[in-house]
């Protein structure tokens, strides 16, 4: 793994980074990645403060990376110098603190879920939220579930279990899956897809302990409660690993961080955060290669559909392309038209800060009007927070594109 | 991942046009770069052939006589393995290819067009945008340049300069535009796409107008709308009442992004899958054929097979050649051998300017009749392995001023060779040029 600040001195200053960044496209209150990136980083020592606060305006979608000719490694730059800009200023925010907690509050929520969602969710603790902490009232936020996934699972039996009709049963694949908590506590028939899917392939399925992946923390600037986390998923998912499990998850930022983020972000070169990355998969590339290798089902039932599919940046991040448009592209019937566009602009909990809001609106405007121009009656993207700001911005319900594969598969899920 | 018949490495003018040429002899194509490429570091213009022999003190008028008699001079320049029927062949494809996206382009090998870059000097080009092409005309009448107050990279004033300094009538000046102004940060993209707002274009014509009386056309810097661009340019020229052009800025370009996404969008609309961000790092062989490139993932090498590979990764510049601190000069993506200087001492000549450039940069790999790296002794690498564009070696592109001319044919011609359309060496299938040369419509 390249160390990112090595990578700053391969800068060319070309720009191409600023041209491409999509809130530098739209606010005059980021100044674009060449700038903060490896232009400020340069100024930015351990013992002195740092030079320039613009760079919490940075999204980390790593547009710039991938446009990067030099291979320069802004967005991790980015990430690194907002965590030690909260050091300076005395601390991580309570804002950013509570915004990186997705999973402590799905925990505290879980067991009031009605009530939880009706105190999220109504006008006046919208108000309240907003002037208390700063969190836009127009934004997102997600509903809680009145059952989680693991919940689910564990009365299913909490056992990985043999579909009927599965097609291959001798030296069948073995499948950890890593639901994060989008999947877990707001969106439980994701997690269901899934496994169906998987099952429906042969793939025996299990459910590792797991705590949330982190990146929401190490984007909102703080690292330490981000490395614990790591820490306690490399301690229950590296024995998986070894006893011949791959880690696959359904949401690309999870992945992601398991895969990468993490590792770079907390310069974690351990044996076991190398075995975790190298197994984890995004649960389409997963079955992107099984279809490669000639293992995958292809026995869909047509799905008369035309479906406006977002590629989200943190999918673009793992730079596998775009399973998700492939396996979709095997459904007879199926239309997908995907979106050029960059960034829908949410960026995990970004466009739900108050100051933040309506930079994540201008930037998600190109992908907004593609979805309500191209007909489609609904839209796929394979990241949580994403479909919430599709749906937000546009009204048309956003799926996971594994929901897609399961309901062609005739795996209807009743249990929602 | 899903199987492809090419693949192609790089995105910059020639893996572009490899793609477009395996696509159009109806291979399925996949797209892999590392970045974007030099097409949005350079003006956007198609430079054929500008100076020869490189260093020449005058430009080259007709690159179709001279590209022809370069064939003869030099057999190991690019030009002389695709031939001039090659290169137009390439041309034509281009152009059809961009002006079905709506960004047209004029001109032919024919002749050569003299365009004003943002230093105010003159440089010999081929095919130019549309919107820059009345800027081949400052050699009569007068011509105004004018620039954005307030915004930095381009300084009317010192364009104009030049240009009288060449003995043309040139004046300047400064347009003093609010929400231009008041635009941070203010990249070349970033001001294009604010005059895409009919609401900004306008304050833009309002502007401008007072200054076209007694003008025969009016350069501006080339931010002249981003996915608007071609009805930018047509309202402007309709309000003012004179021809307007385009100069090319400092990079990034934006004539340089609006080439790349046409291309782009061309090639999506033949189902090519290009994937930015995907670097090449590895090569898969078995015996004298390449099986799969890898490329680096977030935590793995992943695998592209595929049945005809194009390199086109560019040069020094683009980053498909590199040179280590050793001396020694190396191919990035696949590990080729690479023609270069044998030390480090002959790479560079004494002086920055020397009339007969640097060794170095003529730096590559070295090609068969068909496009083929090829070793030392000259044995093909790979059977199924085509090279094209700055990564070839035995050109000096920036000095000849030949970058687009030589990727376009060498790349257009490699992607129909790595979709098993067979082509002799040297020669050329197309017709002569079908490029509209008048001041046509935006297709
Ligand atoms: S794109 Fe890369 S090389 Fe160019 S300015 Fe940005 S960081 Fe530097
Ligand atoms: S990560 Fe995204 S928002 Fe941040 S600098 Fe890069 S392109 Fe801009």
């Amino acid at each position: 793994m390249a160390d990112v600040e090595a990578t700053l001195d391969a800068c060319i200053k070309c720009n191409i980074c600023t041209s491409y960044c999509p809130p530098a496209q739209v606010t005059g209150a980021f100044p674009g990645p060449k700038y903060a990136g490896p232009q400020a980083q340069r100024f930015r020592s351990p013992r002195e403060p740092s030079p320039d606060a613009s760079v919490d305006y940075c999204n980390g979608c790593r547009v710039c990376n991938l446009v990067c000719p030099a291979g320069v490694k802004i967005a991790e730059l980015n990430a690194r110098a907002r965590a030690s800009l909260f050091r300076d200023r005395g601390g991580v925010p309570l804002r950013e603190r509570l915004l990186g907690r997705a999973e402590l509050l799905g925990r505290l929520a879980r067991p009031v879920a009605p009530v939880a969602n009706l105190l999220l969710h109504n006008a006046a603790s919208r108000w309240a939220a907003e002037v208390l902490l700063g969190i836009d009232r127009r934004a997102p936020l997600p509903r809680f579930a009145n059952r989680t996934f693991r919940e689910w699972f564990s009365r299913r039996g909490g056992r990985a279990r043999e579909a009927a009709g599965a097609r291959f049963t001798t030296g069948r694949r073995k499948v950890a899956y890593f639901h994060g908590c989008a999947a877990n506590y707001y969106e439980p028939h994701v997690g269901r897809a899934a496994l169906a899917v998987l099952e429906r392939n042969g793939v025996e399925v299990i459910v590792p302990e797991q705590v949330c992946c982190g990146l929401p923390m190490l984007s909102n600037g703080d690292f330490d409660p981000a490395r614990a986390c790591f820490q306690t998923n490399l301690r229950h998912l590296a024995p998986v690993v070894e006893a011949g499990y791959d880690i696959v998850g359904t949401s690309t930022s999870c992945t992601l961080t398991l895969k990468a983020e993490a590792r770079e972000l907390l310069g974690d070169d351990s044996e076991a955060a190398r075995l975790v990355g190298e197994h984890t998969y995004d649960v389409c590339e997963y079955l992107m290669a099984m279809h490669e290798a000639g293992e995958l089902d292809t026995g869909f039932e047509p799905l008369e559909l035309r479906v406006a599919y977002h590629p989200p940046c943190q999918l673009n991040a793992h730079r596998i392309g775009h399973p998700a448009t492939e396996l979709m592209a095997i459904i007879p019937g199926l239309e997908v038209e995907e979106s050029g566009a960059a960034c829908c602009g949410i960026a995990g909990t970004y466009g739900l800060k108050k100051e933040k809001y309506a930079v994540g609106m201008a930037v998600g405007r190109p992908l907004f009007d593609f979805v309500k121009d191209s007909g489609a009656t609904v839209a796929a993207c394979d990241s949580e927070t994403c479909r919430w700001q599709i749906t937000h911005a546009t009204g048309v319900r956003c799926l996971h594109p594994i929901e897609l594969l399961a309901r062609a598969y005739g795996l209807a899920d009743g249990q929602a | 991942m899903a199987s492809q018949d090419v693949v192609v490495v790089g995105a910059g003018p020639a893996g572009l046009a490899a793609a477009l040429g395996a696509a159009e002899a109806g291979a399925r194509v996949a797209v892999l770069a590392g970045g974007v490429g030099t097409t949005h570091l350079a003006a956007g213009t198609v430079d054929v052939l500008g100076y020869w022999p490189p260093g020449a003190a005058d430009p080259v008028k007709r690159p179709r006589e001279i590209v022809a008699r370069l064939v003869e001079e030099a057999p190991g320049h690019p030009y002389a393995l695709v031939g001039v029927a090659g290169v137009e062949e390439a041309l034509n494809a281009f152009g059809r290819a961009v002006a079905a996206q709506g960004l047209a382009y004029e001109g032919s090998l024919d002749a050569n067009q003299m365009l004003p870059t943002p230093a105010g000097a003159l440089k010999p080009t081929c095919l130019v945008p549309r919107a820059m092409a009345a800027g081949a005309a400052v050699a009569e009448g007068r011509t105004l340049i004018a620039g954005f107050a307030g915004t930095q990279d381009f300084y009317p004033g010192f364009v104009a300069a030049n240009l009288r300094a060449q003995g043309l009538d040139a004046g300047h000046v400064w347009l003093d535009v609010a929400a231009v102004r008041a635009r941070r940060p203010q990249t070349a993209v970033v001001l294009a796409s604010l005059l895409d707002d009919p609401a900004v274009l306008n304050e833009v014509i309002r502007a401008v107008r007072p200054h076209a009386s007694g003008v025969d056309r009016i350069g501006l810097p080339a931010v002249l709308g981003f996915r608007r661009h071609p009805e930018v340019v047509v309202r402007l020229e309709e309000a003012v009442g004179v021809p307007v052009f385009e100069v090319p800025t400092l990079p990034p370009s934006v004539p340089g992004f609006r080439l790349f996404e046409a291309l782009r969008r061309h090639l999506a609309a033949r189902r090519v899958r290009i994937t930015i961000g995907a670097e090449v790092v590895q090569a898969f062989a078995d015996g004298d054929r390449l099986v799969a490139v890898g490329t680096a993932t977030a935590s793995r090498v992943q695998r592209h097979p595929a049945a005809a590979f194009v390199l086109a990764t560019g040069g020094i510049l683009g980053g498909g050649i590199v040179t280590r601190p050793d001396g020694s000069v190396a191919e990035v993506a696949l590990g080729l051998p690479v023609s270069a200087p044998a030390a480090r001492e002959g790479w560079l000549r004494p002086q920055l300017m020397h009339p007969d450039g640097h060794p170095i940069y003529r730096a590559g790999v070295r090609v068969d009749g068909r496009l083929r790296p090829v070793t030392g002794e000259g044995q093909v690498v790979y059977g199924n392995v085509y090279a094209a564009g700055a990564v070839l070696a035995g050109t000096d592109l920036w000095r000849e001023k030949s970058h687009e001319g030589v990727s376009l044919a060498t790349g257009y011609r490699a992607g129909r060779a790595a979709a098993g359309k067979s082509v002799e060496p040297g020669s050329g299938e197309g017709s002569r040029a079908d490029l509209p040369t008048g001041r046509g419509g935006h297709g």
